[in-house]
């Protein structure tokens, strides 16, 4: 067994609370996510998950509180975030960075898309739905920041797919990243492959007040 | 499919012509009516004041066989284009500074809307006033007549742009000249097509209307010339150069841009 303690925290929130006019989503969340474990956040649709990891992101400011990461994360956003005009190589090259060469960037992108099936020079127009999640996770892995959000990754795919999933974020674990994941279940693979590294938190309802020390 | 390699094609070269007469075919009949138009000014005017169709032609092939009609066609093009050309760059710069903040496009707003709805007029008084009669007059008055056009176009270009994956970009450090290069020009590229239509329309107008008031030679100049020393052939074999222009620019250049633009726009709708 991993004691969750013995993990190092690379993205911390502390006291973050976050409301839309008078409706407050998120009041004094604290979460650690560590490197090692996976952080599962379960919960109803529209209870205030995406906001949440938004404010993980540093793509939201909380209204009070604090997030504390040592490096900027990834993420898997829940509309995808295509860019129309980019086939799917070039959607996946177009986040990364600028220290890796043309070659580099391409063969890291062209090993994403394979490993979720995907043709690089296919546009988002011509994907399904499934196609377009499997897109915006192939760009999210492929990014190796040592932090992974990935919000609902298991929408919009078949069983066949969550297997695949489960697996790429087990490895992203097992190798020191630290994963947050938001979702309604947590599929039986993931469970098999991490038993003792899962970090279930249930947010049934607003305002979301979760503590994980 | 059995069959298929033994018979001869029999579309290609013959459907093309079809095709081509009927995209002729309105230009035709407005040029038809165009000379019912003379035909009956020169009965009930008379042929002093309101020449008839063949009179007008005939100057037409003076004019192009002398070389005039040409280098006069050429000059007024050259002006337009060089005015929308610079409206291009200073009104494109500007729109897209002003469309990444909002407050900047809320600020301005009235005074581009006024701008849009200014008659070119304007321009042409100022412009001559300030600098003289000459090329200036022209390439000025369509740049000032066309800029707030290309301004709005541009700056609503930015605004529908997708504001979360420029966010994305910012989360994953895209560097600026790759976030330019491959979201925000390319994203923008169909409200400028469809911007352009209208500009190049505008810019065509204008142009020949500050010639006329403010120029020395081109189209609009020979107009004013013209209407000077009563040389109504001449007078009408401009009007007709300005008109087949004005065709040519629309069917060319404006329609095929338009077509494009709604492509793209439909292209980027469908795709996310």
């Amino acid at each position: 067994m991993t004691a969750p303690e013995g993990q190092p925290v690379l993205l911390e929130l502390s006291g973050v609370s976050k409301s839309f006019g008078d409706l407050p989503v998120i009041a004094e969340a604290n979460l650690k996510a560590r490197g090692g474990r996976v952080l599962c956040l379960l919960g109803p649709s529209g209870v205030g998950k995406t906001t949440l990891l938004e404010i993980m992101a540093g793509l939201l400011r909380p209204d009070s509180g604090q997030v504390t990461a040592n490096a900027p994360p990834s993420m898997l956003f829940q509309d995808n975030l295509l860019i129309p005009w980019l086939n799917a190589l070039s959607n996946v090259a177009y986040i990364l960075p600028k220290s890796l060469t043309p070659d580099e960037a391409k063969n890291r992108a062209l090993r994403w898309l394979g490993a979720f099936g995907l043709d690089p020079a296919k546009y988002p127009r011509a994907l399904s739905g499934g196609m377009k999640r499997r897109l915006a996770l192939a760009r999210a892995l492929a990014a190796d920041r040592p932090v992974l959000i990935l919000d609902e990754p298991f929408a919009f795919l078949d069983d066949r797919w969550h297997e695949l999933i489960a697996t790429l974020v087990a490895e992203q674990a097992q190798s020191g990243h630290a994963v947050v994941i938001s979702g309604h279940f947590v599929p039986e693979r993931l469970s098999a492959l991490l038993p003792d590294r899962l970090d279930l938190i249930a947010v049934p309802s607003q305002p979301i007040g979760v503590s994980l020390p | 499919m059995p069959g298929s390699h033994n018979n001869p094609p029999t579309g290609g070269a013959t459907k093309k012509w079809p095709t081509l007469a009927s995209a002729l075919c309105p230009y035709l009949v407005s040029l038809g009516l165009w000379a019912v138009f003379l035909l009956v000014a020169n009965l009930i005017i008379g042929p002093a004041l309101a020449p008839g169709p063949l009179s007008v032609l005939k100057t037409i092939a003076r004019l192009a066989l002398s070389g005039v009609l040409f280098a006069d066609m050429a000059q007024t093009v050259f002006r337009a284009l060089m005015g929308v050309l610079l409206a291009n760059l200073v009104g494109g710069v500007l729109g897209l500074l002003a469309g990444r903040a909002s407050w900047a496009l809320k600020v301005t707003a009235p005074l581009v809307a006024s701008l849009q709805a200014c008659p070119p007029i304007v321009w042409v008084t100022i412009v001559m006033v300030w600098a003289g009669t000459g090329s200036m007059v022209p390439v000025a008055t369509v740049f000032a007549a066309t800029l707030p056009f290309v301004f709005s176009n541009a700056a609503q270009g930015v605004m529908g742009l997708e504001p979360r994956i420029l966010a994305m970009g910012k989360l994953y450090g895209v560097p600026a000249a790759r976030v330019w290069r491959l979201f925000i020009l390319p994203g923008i590229a169909p409200f400028w097509l469809a911007g352009l239509s209208p500009v190049l329309a505008t810019g065509w107008k204008a142009a020949a209307v500050a010639e006329f008031l403010g120029s020395h030679d081109g189209v609009g100049a020979k107009l004013y010339w013209s209407y000077q020393g009563l040389r109504m052939e001449e007078l009408q074999a401009w009007t007709l150069a300005l008109i087949i222009l004005g065709l040519t620019l629309e069917g060319a250049v404006i329609t095929p841009l338009r077509r494009k633009a709604a492509g793209l726009a439909a292209r980027g709708a469908e795709a996310t």
